[in-house]
């Protein structure tokens, strides 16, 4: 049942936070679909509510942002408990996943972490290319910068902390590695993650509909290409 | 911003930056409905100075403004212009001469108006009536450079605008050659802006827990200041750093408001343009009836906290939000009266 599984808090007087309890994993994509059912649940349940603004995704908790004007505390809650209520915890359950490939170009000046990460793996470069391309990622949230997504599947092996000291500048299209974490940095923008690959695809174009590439729950390949196919694929949006 | 193409048409007509000021750009309400995408909420900082400022100069709506940050720009208007600037108290001239704030300002053609440094506060918003023309992304005008969401205002930019009228409204008091102001001003918005310390309220954050009973005591007690990295995605805080706790935090959606402690122990306050999620413990969020307040701190600004009650921060908020609403309807009824408009109603 997703309800034993989920608590109740507001954040300040501008959302309602439902979050998992501590024993649903993250790492498995087990807290994945229970937000993606409880995400489905409570689009139903707030749908025409006034002062709803947004429903987002963090690992293991929901927000709903809300104006507190608009709609009453107590209203909010009894939506919110009915939908959790109403949640199906199946996977089975959710709309088919979109899948997606992104090229990558690893190593070199793309992927300047490449060596160091596969030090620490205690593995050959070319063994973390391949596993790193073998994986099949799930979108777990977007965040940190706009169509950034946070991505689990990351072959444990190559689990590897995140840099002693963040760049001030990592570049847009780039792969990273943190802990168990897999991503793809959507701008140019500082950043603390092991960089293994650069990507030429874009991820986010706020002329494009949607203007993010992936959303929750959406799967995620990665294919290694060669640096000339960099240039060629460039700004592409798959 | 760059929108020469369409200056050819006779009802409109541009605004030359001639310099830039420290960091001016465009806002609006900003963008509540793309979180999901990761989308910051951004827009002006000082909502209710951004709102007053569009009655001032006779909008109905909110149109998109110019936020104007620390020293403003220096700009010329080739046609008549209908405008107000609200907000922090910024030493403001018109061909030279001093140019009073938060009222309505009517130019003639060739003025130049120049916002220099800031007096109290820290943000103004320059309303034009009519709006400054522009494409909306994602629904808002609002600017984020970094996610390539408009630019920040630079030399020989051209704003396009809709001419004011030609002549100044009755009433109005001239200000040298080529600008006259109207005879009031709103008050009352200003006080907020504390010169000697500020408190700000805040409800116990998502994390409070996380911190022990001497950390949360000593976040409350202390005095804060203001640090220089402080920007629209957040206040960089300095003071005695607190115990930060080492659990690690899975990352989860944030709000403006919520104060975020990293390793380092000196608290975070994110601002309107913060990024959507966040994986540092949050320790208190600052109650929404307060974040305008913190629009107008500047580095070197002393705050503390406050703790009220989730009840009293919802309380709190629609008292804040039925009162803002009641006083802008006031302010744009007399700037309509003031513009000698005839039609009533908001």
């Amino acid at each position: 049942m997703i309800e034993d599984k989920v608590r109740l808090e507001f954040m300040g007087d501008q959302a309602l936070l439902l979050r998992l309890e501590d024993d649903v994993s993250v790492e498995t994509g087990e807290a994945l679909d229970k937000l993606l059912s409880l995400r489905a649940a409570l689009a139903r349940e707030m749908r025409g509510v006034d002062g709803i603004e947004d429903i987002t995704l963090g690992y293991r908790s929901i927000a709903i942002y809300v104006r507190l004007e608009d709609v009453s505390p107590g209203d909010l809650l009894a939506r919110a408990r009915r939908a959790i209520g109403s949640a199906r915890d199946a996977r089975a359950s959710l709309p088919q996943a979109a899948r997606v490939t992104l090229p990558v170009v690893y190593g070199g000046a793309y992927g300047p972490d490449l060596d160091e990460v596969a030090q620490r793996a205690g593995l050959a470069p070319e063994d973390v290319i391949r596993l790193h391309q073998r994986a099949v990622y799930r979108v777990a949230m977007i965040g940190f910068s706009p169509g950034f997504a946070y991505l689990i599947g990351l072959p444990d092996v190559l689990r590897v902390p995140r840099r002693q000291t963040p760049r001030a500048r990592v570049e847009q299209g780039s792969v990273g590695i943190a802990g168990f974490q897999t991503g793809v940095y959507s701008f140019a923008t500082p950043g603390g993650w092991q960089i293994i690959g650069r990507t030429p695809v874009r991820l986010f174009d706020v002329r494009r509909q949607p203007a993010s590439l992936l959303a929750p729950g959406d799967e995620v390949r990665f294919q290694a290409i060669a640096e000339e196919e960099y240039d060629a694929r460039w700004g592409a949006y798959t | 911003m760059r929108d020469g193409a369409r200056t050819h048409e006779p009802s409109v007509a541009r605004v030359r930056v001639l310099a830039p000021g420290l960091f001016t750009t465009v806002q609006d309400e900003g963008r509540p409905s793309h979180r999901h995408i990761g989308v910051p909420l951004g827009g002006a900082l000082d909502q209710l100075a951004y709102r007053a400022a569009n009655r001032l100069a006779g909008n109905r709506g909110d149109a998109a403004v110019l936020e104007v940050t620390g020293a403003g720009p220096r700009l010329a208007f080739e046609a008549p212009a209908a405008l107000a600037i609200c907000g922090a108290d910024f030493a403001v001239h018109v061909d030279g001469e001093p140019l009073p704030t938060q009222r309505p300002v009517w130019l003639a053609e060739g003025a130049v108006l120049e916002i220099r440094q800031v007096r109290r506060g820290f943000r103004a918003y320059l309303a034009i009536r009519g709006g400054f023309a522009g494409d909306a992304l994602l629904g808002s005008r609002s600017a984020i450079p970094r996610y390539g969401l408009g630019e920040k205002l630079a030399p020989g930019d051209d704003l396009v605008y809709v001419p004011g009228p030609p002549n100044p409204p009755a009433g109005f008091r001239a200000v040298g050659p080529r600008a006259a102001v109207a005879p009031f001003q709103v008050g009352g918005w200003l006080d907020q802006v504390e010169d000697e310390m500020a408190v700000v309220r805040v409800v116990r954050g998502e994390q409070a827990d996380w911190f022990d009973g001497e950390a949360w005591r000593a976040f409350l007690e202390r005095t804060w200041q203001v640090g220089p990295q402080s920007d629209r995605m957040g206040l960089r805080l300095r003071g005695e750093p607190l115990a930060a706790p080492s659990r690690q935090l899975a990352s989860e959606p944030v709000v403006p408001g919520s104060i975020q402690v990293p390793p380092d122990g000196l608290p975070i306050v994110l601002m309107r343009e913060c990024q959507t999620t966040g994986g540092y413990p949050k320790v208190a969020t600052v109650i929404s009836a307060d974040l305008d307040k913190l629009a107008q701190l500047r580095p070197g600004s002393q705050l503390r906290f406050v703790e009220v009650s989730l009840e009293e921060a919802i309380r709190l908020r629609r008292v804040h939000h039925r009162l803002a609403r009641a006083w802008l309807r006031f302010v744009g009824e007399r700037a309509r009266r003031a513009w000698g408009d005839s039609e009533g109603g908001d």
